[in-house]
């Protein structure tokens, strides 16, 4: 038996030798960008949103804002974990996943490690229902909250189980799920960012309340591949309210060269061509009622 | 009895490799979030791909990838070891290059680059190897900070 335990590993291991072979390198003057590269590009807006756009709704951006504008940090908005037992439905389950992923990631943030195991254990209960509770890291999310000084693996760890768990959903043929979780995501960002602004009538958080005007609309893109399903379009009617409320802003973009600037030995691409929105107060006022009785209405 | 052995170690060696080589996509990615520096953790994309046969075209892997205007994002490249190829990272804005990890006409080569983003949209990310040699490497998106 172990003879051939021996003559198996020795010919796994040559295998596996064979396969990673490193070979030498290239030349950094040979370089050449691939032809698919330029064809790939030429693909459609819509063909790419098939694929669904990484970072369409991210907590981390919204709640840096909140924190470079020193807005403090408020727990009366985030969303209660009461009604849990209340979310019996897959689409349910999903979309709270979403409006609890935010909200950790909003605790995150400010570093709120008391709050981080109330939404663990509520988001570890709704990725189960999903039955993708093996991509949520609870365990080492539960350690690392027990101390204050693991702020920067806390974020890491929640966003890299977030992320796995939306991977898995679409690549196990259930995208209509990512779909929903991802449009949860970005309801609670935008509903922290109109509860701020409401309290603090900050200029900058305003605009970026309006510049969420296009990733609104890809979300509702998004969401419209699953249209056929009645939750979903239902989902998508909900939103039309809010993108309705959006239609009077103006969103352009002034044209700029890129500038690429080398810092001790470091690059950094500056885009000076920019998104510019045109609103008004009222315009603005009108999507924060909205998107606040939306968000209410949906996570009960 | 000794056939019931055979199968029972190919199918323990199978379940063994299976975790070394999943434990070490994790431990590549971990590596590679550190390498990117005191950032916010946003995405990972493992990579591999096979090479390009003669006349073919170089396989690549390409994410659309939503930005938003007031935030510096940092896209890091780590190439595995044992890779054929070296990794390289490009964000294109619809058909025009934003960054890269490589420049072409100087040779300078960045495992991170930093991108100043002003304008809210969706970008695509791509990763090849160079000459369209097969390669493993892992692309890490974060976010550096509110401009």
């Amino acid at each position: 038996m172990f003879k051939y335990a021996f003559v198996v590993t020795a010919i796994a291991l040559a295998i596996r030798a064979l396969v990673s072979c490193t070979c030498s390198r290239t030349p950094p003057g040979e370089f050449v960008v691939p032809d698919s590269v330029y064809r790939v590009t030429m693909k459609t807006h819509e063909e790419m949103l098939k694929d669904v756009a990484d970072n369409l709704s991210s907590p981390i951006e919204t709640a840096s804002l909140f924190k470079s504008l020193d807005v403090p940090f408020s727990q009366k908005y985030i969303a209660s974990t009461k009604h849990l037992s209340d979310y019996n439905t897959s689409y349910a389950k999903a979309f709270n996943l979403g409006v609890f992923g935010t909200d950790l990631g909003y605790i995150n943030m400010y570093g709120k490690t008391s709050l981080v195991s109330v939404y663990i254990i509520a988001m570890k209960n709704l990725a189960d229902g999903l039955n993708i509770g093996q991509f949520f890291n609870y365990a080492t999310l539960k350690r690392l909250s027990d101390n204050d000084r693991n702020i920067d693996s806390l974020i890491y760890i929640s966003q890299q189980s977030f992320n796995r768990m939306d991977r898995y959903l679409r690549r196990s043929g259930r995208g209509n799920l990512s779909a929903i979780m991802i449009s949860g995501v970005f309801v609670e960002a935008l509903y922290l960012s109109c509860r701020f602004y409401r309290e603090t009538s900050n200029q900058r958080l305003g605009e970026s309340i309006a510049e969420q005007k296009y990733l609104l609309a890809e979300t509702v893109k998004m969401l419209s591949l699953y249209q056929s399903q009645k939750e979903i379009a239902d989902l998508i009617a909900e939103l039309s309210t809010i993108e309705a409320a959006f239609a009077p802003i103006e969103v352009g973009s002034e044209e700029g060269s890129l500038e690429r600037i080398e810092e001790n030995g470091a690059m950094r691409v500056v885009q000076n061509e920019k998104t510019v929105v045109r609103y008004t107060t009222e315009q603005l006022d009108n999507i924060v009622s909205e998107i606040e009785n939306i968000r209410n209405r949906l996570i009960k | 009895m000794k056939k019931v052995n055979k199968v029972f170690y190919v199918v323990f060696l199978s379940i063994v490799c299976f975790s070394v080589e999943a434990q070490t996509e994790a431990q590549r990615i971990d590596l590679c979030v550190k390498t990117a520096g005191d950032v916010e953790f946003l995405y990972d994309y493992p990579t591999q791909l096979s090479g390009a046969g003669a006349g073919e075209k170089a396989p690549v892997f390409r994410k659309a990838i939503a930005l938003r205007k007031g935030n510096r994002y940092r896209f890091t490249i780590c190439t595995d070891e044992e890779s054929a190829g070296e990794g390289v990272l490009q964000v294109y804005d619809e058909n025009k290059l934003i960054g890269s990890s490589f420049n072409t006409e100087t040779g300078a080569e960045y495992q991170s680059f930093d991108f100043d983003c002003r304008k809210t949209s969706i970008y695509i990310m791509f990763i090849s190897f160079k000459e369209g040699k097969e390669g493993s490497a892992v692309g890490i998106l974060s976010h550096v900070k509110t401009l």
